[in-house]
């Protein structure tokens, strides 16, 4: 009797767990997801935006160096089409588009979608609009993508992307929220991003008279201003500089925090004197300010100090640092577009004379004289001073490689200029760090101002062929 | 009357003996379940006499092949003084007197034969001819199998076993240390000699890129959690065995499942083999005590051997000098170095003596087991502790075990097995890291001294740690709890048909803790850095079995049927914190900030039907077909079951008719099997799914939502391996020697395997079922008894020889098959073996001038430094620059052939046993020695890293042109050259015999023994890994970075060597 109890016992515990559809515990699935998920859908849009390192565009150019975290952009000359360094960042881009285009296509798919489902799309155009400005100024032609899709994709004419992304700020400008938060793309950051646009994009879409039109109505909204103090719009959080920001919270993936973390290096030198350890000569591996870079700066200009510096340790070790984004865990912001670039998008939409105004303004800011008209500054120069301002202005915030690039291609002059640029002097011993690339060793014929697309692309997608030139 | 049988296993009890018995009842007291006798009795049992008579039972007592034994003790009970001994006709006459009262119960002994025990209920005169069954041949043994058991004559699959008995007379500390060396087919690798440390077992192979290579595991019909769940340590490049918690001690024998038929009952998961353990369980009679205990010591077989301080300054200053003169630079040159002195005048630091030492080592088991016929118990109660070889470091457990059994009616049994147990590692940061201490300790240069003169740690050379304070001030530990447990009944439906319910828990909680506090190298930056995390492991498994037999005169069916259903739950969390308020304040209480916390969970469940039948005609013809499908919880509901059926047989030919007797070919079975097996780990959990993930995706301190970095497969299936074996089991020679023989194939198809996809989908990678790997070999298992007499002597030898091939990989959009790298020098490539080395290949040293200018880009090479001395390396591409474009196939860190011997002699109460052990075949990258990635540059003799005198004194210098070292040249373009990475120069032979084991044993005379009163008392002294003769440079030719990683093989980054260990016990039973 009491066998049986047991018996019953047994078999009914064994017979009640027969179930094998487990769902993920730490995702939704396509299946699950809803419109109140599209809110969490942007915040990875976003997320991805964040971690688009923008000071690579710094290390490819004449501003920063990086031999331990980016040699291949670093040594952008030599870079290969099989560096892991290129593959991931063509990766990352197409995998932020994929995240934007998904979005989208979701809200596309509603039939009467909320007014704040539209707000909600029209930040992921923008930010989808930004992202195709970065693949575009690197690889030139590129698949242009507006759906999620495994199909293999041929590439597109520059021209086509900047078009949609000329599409994709206009949708910005139209549909984005009021600004209330410079973390947040808004309309004023689409006009600003779309003014950047249509003064840098490709020639088919250059309107350089509506670009100092958007930056002008900008600027004179008042609802941005210069700072007084230069190293605030870096380290203030929420500084009235800037409009659209990456806020690069701690605890934030994808920030660019430990990207930039040059202190940490300082300070185990400087309190040892001993060098760093574990990394020997070379230091480790974060992004050290170029050597001759650091010569471009004025002393009376106020971003000197908060943009270079220069240590000479103990024990002879010499650092070049940027100090704009300090340390990994001071959550510093990375601003996207702020209004320093109106000023100067204004003044090189204007041209010369008319504005070395604007030019001279943001100078004066600065704590620089202004250029005077026929002497300093002349029509043949014009373009260079502004490239040199722009420079100045945004070292480390990732613009440097794009400006190379079209002046590179402005013409003759911009050729030239480019040319001659040097990271290094030849012949400067090295020894001293930063070590990695001797030069930026741009070619002749500038095809270097592309990157190569990624061989492990080409392999899964054969329809990329041909190949950038010289690679 | 016809035979009797008697004796069988409690595990064969369908078996006719059982009927059979009511006048002569076998003792179950004495009943092993190895130790199974059969006796042939030719019962002649006709007189009944009167009772005042006084009896005389008469019999003779034979062996198998029928010669009578002389000299068998018989005795009546075990109280009783009546005995007598077998004469010249092995014939036996025990005179039991008037008054003698049934049952009496007759024992016969006999030295190397299984003793045997005949109960006798009613008065018999002669009893025949008594069999007695020699110990040493296992053809009668009973094997553990899928679902039941088997006698090894009735197999028809690939199956080894150990007896757990071995494992208490030499001790083992763990199930893998079990396992080494002991089983054909069966490749054990010790990734390193840290205490817990995890293991590598290959079961006739490598069969799996990605889903992991490890055999499943089984414990008292319960498939247990083996992998490594150190999450936090595993990330520190220090792996612990998810096996070590299981005591040795409590095993009553393993079993591997080497082919299809034997694992096909596993499904899904035995293409890797299956292990099944069975533990030792109480039996009826006297409540035995036993204790077994060692206790020893542990150390570092071979040391390497650096240079000394003054030693190493003038080296460097050799290379200086070198430098120099191969560029003709003069003071006056800004290049031109100056000589060097002591980093620290006077300091001459030992680093590797600094961090080690002898470690203690000591085990004690308590085991008490018996029972009567209703109820048998076995419970056990065992400590274990070890420290390391690096100081700081150490293993304890404790284990406790109960097991027991009740016949609750005559139809139902059950039975539990309750295991228990705790462990503790102290663990050091391990391989691969450069916080690691050992790896700093065999590169930091000897003229930095340990502490500077305000006696705080001193720094050392700017590419190195100070091992001394890393292992001092950077404590780690993971505590385990483990409970595995089942609960088991058997319900008689019909005699013949038995109904068996299994239930049974794996329980694992793991506690990491990793403390680096603000006074710490790695803990300074953050002002202290802790990191605290738990893993919580679950798996739960209810089956249901029904088994069935029944015989038609000489033909014998048995059945068997079940349902299985095993659940896992994986439940991890962690926090990392930092800014503590003190170094000494070392628990999150304490943090300033809270960097870090995460937690997630997980689950599957495999759902599973199988079936099997076997056939038995007269014991000569056998036949088994076996059949399980699977469903799985990691499949999309179209893709998630798979069938694995099998199919094998034997002949046993030397019992046919036309078969010769004699004595050269005593018995001789054929086997063949063919058969699928799977493999389902390495797969996640969900992945089939198609989601968003929100982990580590935050903007704004807000979580969001992005694609997981691999796309989604929803045809995802597990591998299938098709195998095939061809075998044969034989006893020759007068039964002197034993062999069993098989040869063997794995086809693995749809391996999985992770590969870059077209990443504008916005996906780069996804895991597909794409590439096939081939295994074939052979096997052979001999067994010898040389010497039988007073002095024996026992031999067993197994050796394997397996070859593996990529013969698949995934296409790309060309239609080629390009190889993937897999390991910093492992790659796949078809045609080539698994994880190939793939390396620059150095072809020597440069001689002569002439040989440097004959190289492609040669004036350059000298315009640049390089001569003489120099390292040569091969020019795939003639472009006159050696870089990953030159590399080539260089070997496979897999051996080809493997195998031990082992010899037991035993002379009256001496036993004596060594075993040897060997691979051949195998490669090794010796990083430690490489720049950069390993421990040190000894190759490029200057610059910072100790110096290893070997190398040291083979340099090539003008005296010295054969050396097979590079010259000492400190900078420039020829050190450069010389210190290449990934080249042949660093891939060594890691060949080895090693002198496994040597123990002897002094077992007690009976009449000391009783004396004593005791029953059996041994001492032993034991020496495991006394020595390994081996050619490789570093520590131990048996190491590997990542035990669980097969395709990332053959690289020694410096890994603690397993430890030479030095023990003295004794095993006393009462």
């Amino acid at each position: 009797m009491n066998t049986k109890y047991i018996f019953t016992a047994f078999a009914s515990l064994a017979l009640t767990a027969c179930n094998l559809d487990y769902n993920p515990t730490t995702a939704v699935s396509d299946a699950t997801l809803t419109p109140s998920d599209y809110e969490n859908l942007l915040t990875g849009v976003y997320d991805g935006a964040q971690s688009i390192k923008l000071p690579i565009n710094d290390i490819a150019a004449d501003n920063l160096t990086s031999p331990g975290w980016w040699p291949d952009i670093d040594n952008n000359g030599q870079t290969a089409s099989t560096s892991s360094d290129i593959n991931s960042l063509w990766n990352s881009h197409y995998k932020y588009v994929q995240l934007a285009n998904n979005l989208i296509n979701l809200i596309d798919k509603q039939s009467a979608p909320s007014a704040q489902q539209i707000q909600i799309a029209a930040q992921a155009h923008v930010i989808r609009g930004w992202l195709y400005s970065h693949i575009a100024q690197h690889w030139g032609d590129a698949p242009l993508l507006l759906e999620v899709s495994d199909a293999l994709a041929p590439r597109n004419p520059e021209a086509e992307i900047w078009k949609q992304v000329v599409a994709d700020f206009e949708y910005g400008v139209e549909y984005a929220p009021e600004f209330s938060d410079r973390g947040y793309v808004s309309k004023v950051a689409a006009k600003a991003l779309l003014a950047r646009t249509l003064l840098t994009g490709a020639a088919e879409i250059q309107d350089a008279a509506r670009a100092k039109q958007l930056a002008e109505e900008i600027i004179s909204s008042n609802q941005f201003a210069l700072a007084d103090n230069f190293a605030d719009i870096f380290h203030a959080k929420t500084s009235n500089e800037i409009i659209l920001q990456w806020t690069n919270l701690n605890g934030d993936s994808g920030s660019d925090g430990w990207f930039m973390r040059s202190d940490i290096v300082n300070l185990y030198e400087s309190e040892n004197g001993a060098g760093s350890a574990g990394y020997g000569e070379q230091g480790r591996y974060e992004n050290r300010v170029d050597k001759t870079a650091f010569g471009i700066f004025d002393d009376a200009d106020k971003r000197k100090a908060a943009t270079v510096r220069h240590l000479k340790l103990a024990n002879g070790v010499e650092t070049w640092d940027c100090v704009k984004f300090p340390s990994y865990n001071a959550a510093d912001p990375t601003p996207v577009i702020r209004i320093a670039e109106l000023y100067l998008i204004s003044a090189e939409a204007q041209g010369y004379p008319a504005g070395i105004d604007r030019l001279n303004q943001l100078r004066q800011k600065r704590g620089l004289t202004p250029l005077v008209v026929g002497t300093d500054i002349t029509a043949d120069n014009f373009l260079e001073k502004i490239m040199h301002e722009r420079r100045l202005e945004f070292f480390g915030e990732g613009l440097r490689w794009y400006d190379l690039r079209r002046w590179f291609h402005s013409g003759e002059a911009g050729k030239k200029a480019v040319l001659a640029l040097r990271k290094y002097q030849p012949g400067e011993a090295a020894g001293s760090r930063p070590q990695a690339s001797e030069t930026m060793n741009i070619a002749d014929d500038g095809h270097n101002l592309l990157w190569p697309v990624p061989q492990t692309a080409i392999d899964n997608d054969p329809n990329l062929l041909p190949q950038n030139p010289g690679y | 009357m016809g035979i009797v049988r008697a004796g069988e296993s409690p595990y064969l009890c369908t078996d006719d003996s059982k009927k059979k018995v009511t006048r002569f009842k076998k003792n179950k007291k004495e009943t092993g379940m190895k130790k199974v006798m059969i006796v042939f009795l030719w019962s002649v049992l006709s007189s009944f006499y009167n009772e005042s008579e006084a009896q005389v039972i008469r019999g003779s007592v034979v062996n198998a092949e029928q010669e009578p034994l002389i000299g068998v003790i018989v005795k009546l009970n075990s109280n009783s003084k009546l005995s007598a001994v077998t004469n010249a006709d092995g014939q036996f006459e025990l005179n039991v007197g008037k008054n003698v009262k049934y049952p009496v119960q007759l024992q016969f002994n006999y030295v190397g034969y299984n003793p045997y025990d005949l109960d006798i209920y009613e008065q018999a005169d002669n009893l025949g001819t008594i069999v007695l069954r020699d110990k040493r041949f296992s053809l009668n043994n009973v094997v553990v199998v899928a679902y039941g058991a088997q006698k090894r004559k009735e197999l028809t699959g690939a199956v080894s076993s150990i007896d757990g008995k071995e494992l208490v007379k030499n001790p083992v500390t763990s199930l893998e240390q079990a396992l080494e060396g002991k089983l054909s087919g069966v490749q054990v690798t010790q990734a390193t000699g840290a205490p817990g440390g995890a293991v590598s077992i290959n079961v006739r192979g490598t069969s799996s890129i990605s889903a992991g290579n490890e055999p499943l595991y089984v414990v008292d019909g319960l498939p247990v959690v083996s992998a490594d769940l150190s999450d936090v340590g595993g990330y520190q490049g220090n792996s612990l065995s998810g096996l070590a918690d299981i005591n040795p001690n409590d095993i009553a024998s393993i079993e591997v499942l080497k082919d299809a038929s034997a694992a096909a009952l596993y499904g899904s998961r035995a293409s890797n083999g299956v292990v099944l353990i069975t533990t030792k369980k109480g039996r009826e009679g006297k409540t035995q005590v036993s204790l077994d205990s060692y206790i020893g010591f542990q150390d570092i077989a071979h040391k390497l051997d650096f240079l000394n301080a003054s030693e190493y300054v003038a080296a460097r200053n050799e290379a200086i000098d070198n430098y120099n003169a191969s560029l003709g630079l003069t003071p006056a040159d800004a290049t031109y170095k100056q000589h060097v002195t002591a980093a620290v005048p006077g300091a001459d630091t030992n680093w590797f003596d600094e961090i080690t030492q002898k470690g203690l080592q000591t085990s004690h088991q308590l085991t008490i087991s018996g029972g009567n016929s209703q109820t048998q118990f076995y419970a056990s109660g065992g400590y274990y502790k070890q420290e390391g070889a690096i100081i700081n470091t150490g293993y304890e457990r404790y284990n406790l075990r109960t097991n027991i059994a009740h016949q609750v009616s005559q139809r139902l049994n059950v039975a539990a097995n309750i295991a228990l147990s705790t462990s503790n590692t102290e663990r050091a940061t391990g391989d691969n890291n450069i916080y690691s201490p050992w790896i700093n300790a065999i590169s930091v240069s000897p003229d930095f001294s340990i502490y500077d003169a305000d006696g705080r740690y001193a720094n050392v050379n700017n590419s190195r740690r100070n091992p001394v304070q890393l292992i001092k001030e950077e404590p780690q530990n993971s505590r385990k709890y483990r409970a595995i447990v089942n609960l088991n009944a058997t319900y008689d439906i019909l005699p013949a048909l038995h109904y068996h319910l299994n239930l049974g828990g794996d329980f694992n909680i793991l506690h990491e803790r990793q403390v680096w506090p603000s006074t710490s190298l790695q803990g300074a930056s953050t002002n202290g850095d802790i990191v605290d995390g738990r893993a919580f492991t679950f798996t739960q498994l209810a089956e249901h079995t029904l088994d069935y037999s029944h015989s038609w005169g000489k033909l014998a069916l048995k059945a068997l049927g079940g349902y299985s259903y095993q659940k896992t739950k994986l439940d991890n969390a962690y926090v990392e914190g930092i800014n503590f308020v003190s170094p000494s304040l070392i628990y999150l209480d304490s943090a300033g900030e809270i960097a870090y916390g995460g937690s997630s969970a997980e689950s599957n469940a495999l759902q599973s039907l199988f079936t099997r039948a076997n056939l038995n005609y007269a014991d000569r013809y056998l036949l088994e077909l076996s059949f399980r499908s699977d469903a799985s919880s990691k499949f999309a509901a179209g893709k998630r079951v798979g069938y694995f059926p099998a199919a094998s047989a034997g002949w046993q030919i030397s019992d046919e008719e036309f078969f010769p007797k004699s004595s050269a070919v005593n018995d001789l079975k054929l086997r063949a099997s063919i058969g699928y097996t799977g493999n389902q780990e390495g797969i996640a959990n969900y992945a089939y799914h198609q989601t968003y993930s929100a982990s580590s995706i935050k903007y704004n301190g807000k979580s969001g939502y992005s694609f997981p970095s691999a796309k989604p497969n929803p045809g995802l299936t597990w591998e299938k391996t098709l195998q095939y074996d061809l075998g044969f089991d034989a006893i020759l020679f007068n039964r002197r020697v034993e062999v069993v023989f098989d040869w063997f194939r794995k086809d693995t198809h749809d391996l999985l395997l992770s590969h870059s996809i077209n990443s504008l989908s916005g996906y780069s990678t996804t895991t597909s079922n794409v590439g096939n790997i081939s295994n074939s070999g052979v096997e052979l298992a001999v067994t010898t008894h040389n010497l039988t007499g007073k002095f024996k002597w026992d031999s067993r030898f197994n050796i394997t020889y397996t070859k593996n091939k990529v013969t698949e990989l995934v296409q790309n959009a060309q239609g080629e098959q390009p190889y993937i790298t897999t390991g910093f020098c492992n790659i796949l490539q078809v045609g080539q073996p698994m994880a190939s080395f793939f390396l620059i290949r150095a072809d020597g040293i440069f001689q002569s001038k002439e040989e440097i200018l004959a190289q492609p880009g040669g004036q350059a090479l000298w315009d640049k430094g390089i001569r003489p001395g120099d390292v040569k390396f091969f020019d795939k591409n003639l472009d006159g620059v050696i870089n990953s474009e030159d590399r080539v196939v260089c070997g496979s860190p897999f051996p080809k052939v493997f195998g031990a011997l082992s010899n037991s002699f035993s002379y009256h109460d001496f036993d004596l046993s060594i075993d040897l052990q060997f691979s051949l075949g195998a490669k090794l990258y010796a990083a430690w020695k490489a720049n950069g990635t390993g421990a040190g540059n000894q190759g490029g003799h200057a610059n910072g890293y100790a110096i290893l005198r070997e190398e040291w004194d083979n340099r090539w210098t003008e005296s010295n042109p054969s050396g097979s070292a590079p010259r000492a040249v400190a900078y420039g373009a020829a050190y450069e050259n010389n210190i290449t990475n990934y080249t042949s120069r660093y891939l060594e032979d890691a060949d080895y015999l090693k002198v496994r084991n040597v123990s002897l044993g002094y077992t007690l005379p009976a009449a000391a023994v009783k004396l004593l009163g005791v029953s059996k008392l041994r001492f032993y002294a034991t020496v495991h890994n006394l020595y390994t003769f081996t050619a490789y440079d570093g520590f131990d030719p048996e190491v590997t970075l990542f035990p669980n990683r097969t395709t990332y093989r053959g690289y020694d980054s410096g890994s603690v060597p397993q430890l030479r260990s030095f023990v003295f016990g004794i095993n006393l039973t009462f």
